[in-house]
């Protein structure tokens, strides 16, 4: 029988054998990951293979010379010399990663080439000469390797790459992946010291070799972080890999320990089992990542339209409120006198121009307005106020305007009303402005009449009555609604439905109320209450 | 309407609607001012720092040089004259910065006469 086939004795112990399998198959654990992340089209992640690659040759040829060294030397050596040729592979490719993770490559290219030209050399010299490796012996239960000559110059070699991987690392200013990147170096290179070099050379003891060599997965897990660490996301789904098939490996050990045929037959069953399904559930996990992905995306995208959507807003009644301005001025003057003397009758009909443009002022007024309104933008001017001042004054605004429709425009405050209260007033006056313009524009005949009272010693009451269509109750409840405009309304006028909506959460912001009385086809009362300043 | 009692009160009106600058220049005339008119930035911030104003009637949305940044270097020169915003931008929600630039007040074109601003600009020079 060839002694390729010859089974050695478990001399090692049990759990540097398990060490070694778990090691091995989560590298390529880590290796599937980064490839599934990556599909190894960057040089991080070529780099990250080359690690892995170097690490699986490292790690399971010493530990094969280990393992069949007491049946065949010869074997062991081959084994042995193939680890080490490795061994300067994979500290050049760490070295590599930490120029890549630093996205340094530009700076150091000639280093690198020089490096890899160097480690090649070793890797030719420690495989075909007996410069660094010239034998093993077993001995003890353990192996014991026979150094050439040039076995301290290779150790300087390797200090050399740890000097050249470290010194980047630690002369920059770190994120945070390449922080996980240095942890992993520095674990690796502080066991490698103790176990591989230290122990060995200096103390002889060889046995415990392999805390040095296993401690790269430690630089490979935390190197894993640091290139897939940027799509969070993928975390979830890597997790879920991990468990499955930390599972799987699980599984599959209980079928080597099975005692009888029955049991073999049911671990392979529930081995199949689960494969299935937790090849099931990591594609799920992984599609309700995508699918929260596309949704963070969508939001991203929605909130970038509606930025752009209010700086429409702005832009347009900011161009809509130019020439409104100039059609304002120019009217005023004219009315004033400043283009000489007109008659009555032009001034009444300009008069009326005006109102109607100020209206359109007023529309764009609350355009702009509702938006600062709900998100809080916007600085009132606080101040005591003469309710009934600011009343008349819009009373006098849309006096033209109401007379011209040939309505009955009146104000009515009773003698002795108390009127101080506390508040922005140009926003109150808007608030005025809104009620009596809706009024007016939706009452063909009758009146409007603006009433002042005090229901209680704390309060004034605005109210703003017509003899208009009136409102259906189902309207009612809806009217003082954002963009809602009442369907007695649809045909007859623009409006943007944003008037009594402003109006509303303005006189909430003084501390008082809105309300609105109407029957349909009976005319409308709209009111405000405001508290008063107590005296 | 020739008022004579701000017989040397020079304002500064910085704006680039040419519609809006005649309206306004022919309002302060008629009202008695002394009026300098400037329709960018640059221009409005040469004569703000070069002859002797008394007041500045600011636009906001201004080419060359926004009416912030003309702000902005005025107070760096050291210069205290004072200035009213006079802009058809909503950013009342800045009022304090402004106030900070010295502004004394922030006022809104589309809401305004000539006149009534002729006497805004009237109660800040008395």
């Amino acid at each position: 029988m060839p002694d390729l086939f010859l089974i050695p004795p478990l001399r090692l112990p049990f759990y540097n054998r398990l060490l070694v399998v778990i090691i091995s198959l989560i590298t390529i654990m880590l290796l599937v990951i980064v490839f599934n992340n990556s599909k190894f089209r960057d040089r991080q992640s070529k780099i990250y293979a080359a690690m892995s690659v170097f690490m699986l040759l490292w790690v399971d040829f010493a530990f094969l010379a280990r393992y069949v060294g007491s049946v065949s030397l010869i074997k062991s050596e081959l084994y042995l010399r193939i680890a080490w040729v490795a061994t300067p592979l994979f500290f050049y490719s760490t070295y590599l990663m930490s120029i890549f993770v630093l996205k340094k490559e530009a700076i150091y290219k000639r280093c690198c080439l020089v490096l890899l030209l160097l480690s090649l050399i070793v890797g030719v010299l420690t495989a075909f000469t007996d410069l660094i490796i010239s034998g093993v012996i077993f001995r003890n239960e353990s192996l014991d390797i026979i150094y050439g000559k040039g076995f301290y110059p290779f150790l300087l070699f390797i200090v050399i790459l740890v000097i050249f991987t470290l010194a980047p690392l630690l002369k920059t200013k770190l994120k945070k992946e390449s922080k996980a990147f240095l942890t992993g170096v520095i674990i690796f290179y502080v066991a490698n010291i103790i176990f591989n070099i230290t122990l060995p050379v200096f103390f002889n003891i060889t046995h415990l070799y392999f805390f040095g060599d296993y401690s790269t997965i430690f630089l490979l897990g935390f190197t894993t972080y640091a290139i897939v660490r940027h799509k969070l996301f993928e975390i979830k789904v890597i997790a879920t890999e991990l468990l499955t098939i930390l599972m799987w490996i699980f599984l599959v050990a209980k079928l080597f320990m099975s005692t009888s045929s029955t049991e073999f037959a049911v671990d392979i069953f529930v081995l199949v089992l689960m494969i299935i399904f937790g090849l099931l559930l990591i594609r799920s996990v992984a599609q309700e990542v995508k699918q929260r992905e596309k949704l963070e995306e969508l939001t991203t995208k929605l909130k970038e339209m509606d930025k752009q959507k209010d700086e429409f807003i702005s832009v347009a009644a900011h161009e809509l409120r130019s020439p409104l301005t100039a059609i304002k001025g120019y009217i005023s003057m004219v009315i004033e006198g400043d283009g000489g003397v007109i008659g009555e009758k032009a001034r009444s009909y300009l008069s009326d121009a005006s109102s109607v443009n100020d209206r359109l002022v007023r529309l764009v007024n609350n355009m702009l307005n509702v938006s600062r309104i709900e998100e809080g933008r916007i600085v009132y001017q606080i101040e005591d106020v003469d309710l009934i001042k600011a009343v008349q004054e819009i009373y006098f605004s849309f006096k033209f305007e109401a007379e011209r429709k040939g309505l009955k425009f009146i104000i009515d405050v009773p003698h002795g009303v108390i009127d101080k209260v506390r508040l922005d007033p140009d926003r109150i006056r808007e608030v005025i402005g809104n009620y009596v313009s809706n009024a007016i524009k939706f009452t063909d005949d009758g009146s409007v009449s603006i009433r002042i009272t005090n229901p209680n010693s704390k309060t004034i009451k605005v109210e703003v009555i017509d003899t208009g269509p009136g409102i259906t109750k189902e309207e009612q409840v809806k009217l003082f609604q954002k963009f809602y405009r009442a369907s007695s309304t649809e045909g007859k006028t623009i409006g943007t439905g944003l008037g009594l909506y402003i109006s509303k959460l303005l006189v909430e912001t003084f501390g008082g109320k809105v309300g609105l009385d109407s029957e349909f086809e009976k005319g409308s009362n709209f009111w405000f209450e405001i508290p008063l300043i107590l005296q | 309407m020739q008022d004579t009692s701000f017989p040397k009160k020079t304002i500064l009106l910085i704006e680039d609607d040419t519609f809006l600058l005649n309206m306004y220049r022919e309002k302060f005339v008629n009202e008695g001012l002394h009026i300098l008119t400037a329709s960018d930035g640059d221009e409005g911030l040469e004569i703000a720092l070069n002859q002797d104003v008394d007041m500045i009637v600011l636009d906001l949305m201004l080419p060359k040089l926004s009416g912030e940044d003309l702000l902005i270097r005025l107070r760096k020169k050291n210069k205290n004259i004072p200035v009213i915003v006079l802009t058809n931008l909503s950013r009342e929600d800045q009022a304090e910065g402004f106030t900070l630039l010295g502004v004394k007040e922030y006022l809104v074109k589309a809401n305004l006469t000539p006149s009534q601003l002729v006497d805004k600009v009237k109660g800040y020079l008395i």
